[in-house]
């Protein structure tokens, strides 16, 4: 196991604080951008060092910032997406808890490089501690002229408005964050016009993920060379995996991109939580990622490789389960949370989810006929694609994947017209 | 009606904005803090002071599910139940909840000390299964190792009588 980069400071007392942030080089990276480099500089070095956005998508976030446009004579906004509501996904609130200070300076040096005067900062509603945090960082970066007005002497000044969720995953996506903010329901938007065009009130707006902007202060003050060379081939930079489920210890764990997801699932999670159960199936990259089994999943995880074997790294929520969970059951648990979360916009979504729902309980209760089965995959299939935002695709990847890859199980509470594995805990 | 102080403190987010109707969650938020749920004249109030119609509140308290509309008991007790809950025991949690109260899901205790509420991911699975209260999260609220028919259960008893 290699040495943590991004969580290096996590675990030392007072971590969260300005005093220790600096003593291991904090703010330095945004000394450099601010000093030494022209916003140009510092969107050209993000490019370089190869980050992709740790929000799901893999969007470089380099290319994304020159997106914004340099000449629009309206206000520029720079977002960080900490609204972390896809289930298994716990790594941004460890980053804002213990080590707000990384965050709030990638927060910072993004503003410069695309040249907002404003940024917003969007948590999750339950996130008490992380909010707390990080309005404590926030304050102290201000009294240290770290924000605010002119920002260590220079020209450039930057407001930060904190801004707390009340309960909506769909408010994790990008349009329905900026609906959201401006104090509206999280109805996504029809794209384009994309966010870097019009975003938040209308103006050109860039968004990022929480563990996407605390890389960046790694990136400019250790410069992009360094950075690009931790990871693998076009997935550069520390990762953070965040492990639930059925192992023996869940928690956040960081290491290079490309990780084997065996060695994150029996080295740093420490296997399965109960001796002689073995590993039936994991989900790698947050609930709406396609299941993979256990005879397919020792693979490198990195945005590329988990696509070639036919899933997503998405959040990098890791759901790992042993021989005791049933299929059919945890495909109904991650149906009901979609089928609850959809906004209710687009037709396909709103009526599929509940429809799925309804399949998959009768098959799990001993209801269902053989032609259900397939009719989970059709609902799905006229899901996928036909929705203004990616949530439908989030509801159809799971079902369609445990169906095909799980149809035996399908098939066997079909036959015994019940669950096999009902109270197997 | 709200504080005063609570009205400026709207009064001053909402000024700091680039539009006032941005500062809905955070007003919603204070209101509820106050006064434990959002009643019809504080929702005419606001938006009044955002310089929105009032079917535009109802549209954003009806969306939220953690604003309410109607009052609740003292603690709300969420039991998170998606699916990394689920796969460490979170339904034999909810039994136990449900039977302790005496409540159903979405109920509250006839004492209006408590009531139940099933969560979505709360983003703490590392600790599943995860109950919310108030703000803060609680961990281990069962031991699985003794196997299903021994859960424990002892952790529950403490978090509820620190509740009651
Ligand atoms: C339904 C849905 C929910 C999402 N939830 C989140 C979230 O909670 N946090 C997040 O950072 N991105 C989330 N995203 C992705 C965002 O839309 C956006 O792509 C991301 O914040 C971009 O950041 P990045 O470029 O740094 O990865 C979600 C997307 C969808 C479709
Ligand atoms: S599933 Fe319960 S906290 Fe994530």
């Amino acid at each position: 196991m290699s040495e943590p980069i991004l969580l290096a400071n996590i675990g030392e007392p007072d971590s969260q604080t300005l005093e220790k942030y600096r003593s291991s080089g904090g703010y330095e990276g945004l000394r450099r951008a601010i000093s030494d480099m022209s916003p140009a500089d510092v969107v050209e070095e993000v490019k370089k060092s190869g980050l992709r956005g740790r929000g799901g998508a893999g969007f470089p976030t380099g290319v994304k910032w020159g997106f914004v446009p340099k000449d629009s004579s309206k206000p520029r906004y720079f977002i960080c997406n900490a609204d972390e509501s896809e289930p298994g996904t716990f790594k941004d609130r460890l980053l804002m808890e213990q080590d707000p200070h990384a965050v709030l300076e990638g927060i910072i040096i993004g503003s410069y490089a695309i040249g907002a005067r404003e940024a917003f900062l969007y948590i999750r509603g339950e996130f008490a501690d992380s909010y707390r945090a990080m309005a404590a960082a926030i304050d102290e970066a201000k009294h240290a002229s770290l924000l605010g007005m002119k920002i260590l002497g220079s020209s450039y000044s930057l407001e930060i408005h904190l801004f707390r969720g009340a309960g909506a995953y769909i408010c994790g996506e990008e349009t329905g964050l900026m609906e959201s903010i401006e104090g509206k329901r999280g109805h996504p938007r029809l794209k384009p016009p994309f966010p870097a065009a019009v975003g938040l009130f209308g103006c050109p707006t860039n968004i990022n993920n929480v563990e996407t902007v605390a890389n960046v202060p790694l990136i400019l003050r250790k410069g992009a060379p360094w950075y690009a060379e931790i990871g693998c081939e076009r997935n550069t930079g520390p990762k953070l995996y965040c492990l639930s489920g059925h192992v023996k210890r869940p928690g956040v764990y960081e290491a290079p991109l490309g990780v084997r997801l065996h060695d994150l699932i029996y080295e740093h999670a420490g296997g399965m939580w109960r001796q002689g159960l073995k590993l039936k199936a994991v989900i790698p990259g947050g609930s709406s990622t396609p299941v993979l089994r256990a005879d397919e999943s020792d693979i490198d995880m990195d945005f590329d490789s988990v696509a070639k074997a036919g899933s997503l790294l998405g959040s990098a929520g890791v759901i790992v389960m042993d021989e005791t969970a049933c299929m059919v059951d945890s495909l109904l648990n991650i149906l009901k949370f979609y089928a609850h979360e959809s906004c209710g916009q687009c037709t396909p979504c709103r009526e599929g989810c509940n429809w799925l729902v309804k399949i998959v309980r009768s098959i799990e209760d001993g209801k269902g006929k053989s032609a259900d089965i397939d009719l989970v995959e059709n609902v799905a299939g006229n899901i996928m694609g036909k929705t203004i935002c990616p949530l439908g695709d989030a509801v159809a990847m799971p079902a369609q994947s445990f169906v095909r890859k799980f149809r035996h199980e399908f098939e066997e509470h079909v036959r015994l017209k019940g669950c096999p594995l009902k109270g197997a805990h | 009606m709200i504080s005063e102080k609570t009205q400026k403190k709207i009064e001053s987010i909402a000024s700091k904005l680039p539009q006032r109707a941005a500062a809905m969650l955070s007003a919603l938020r204070l209101i509820q803090d106050e006064i434990g749920h959002v009643p019809p004249e504080e929702r005419e109030w606001l938006a009044g002071k955002l310089g929105v119609s009032p079917a535009a509140v109802e549209a954003v308290l009806s969306f939220y599910t953690l604003f309410r509309r109607e009052p609740e008991g003292k603690y709300t007790i969420w039991v998170c139940s998606t699916l990394p809950c689920a796969l460490r025991g979170c339904e034999l949690l909810m039994d136990h909840l449900r039977h302790a109260l005496g409540i159903r899901e979405g109920e509250t205790s006839p004492d209006r000390r408590i009531t139940l509420k099933r969560a979505e991911c709360l983003g703490g699975c590392d600790r599943a299964p995860v109950v919310q209260v108030g703000e803060d999260y609680h961990d281990v609220l069962l031991d699985l190792s003794l196997g299903t028919a021994k859960v424990s259960f002892e952790r529950v008893e403490a978090l509820l009588e620190k509740l009651t």
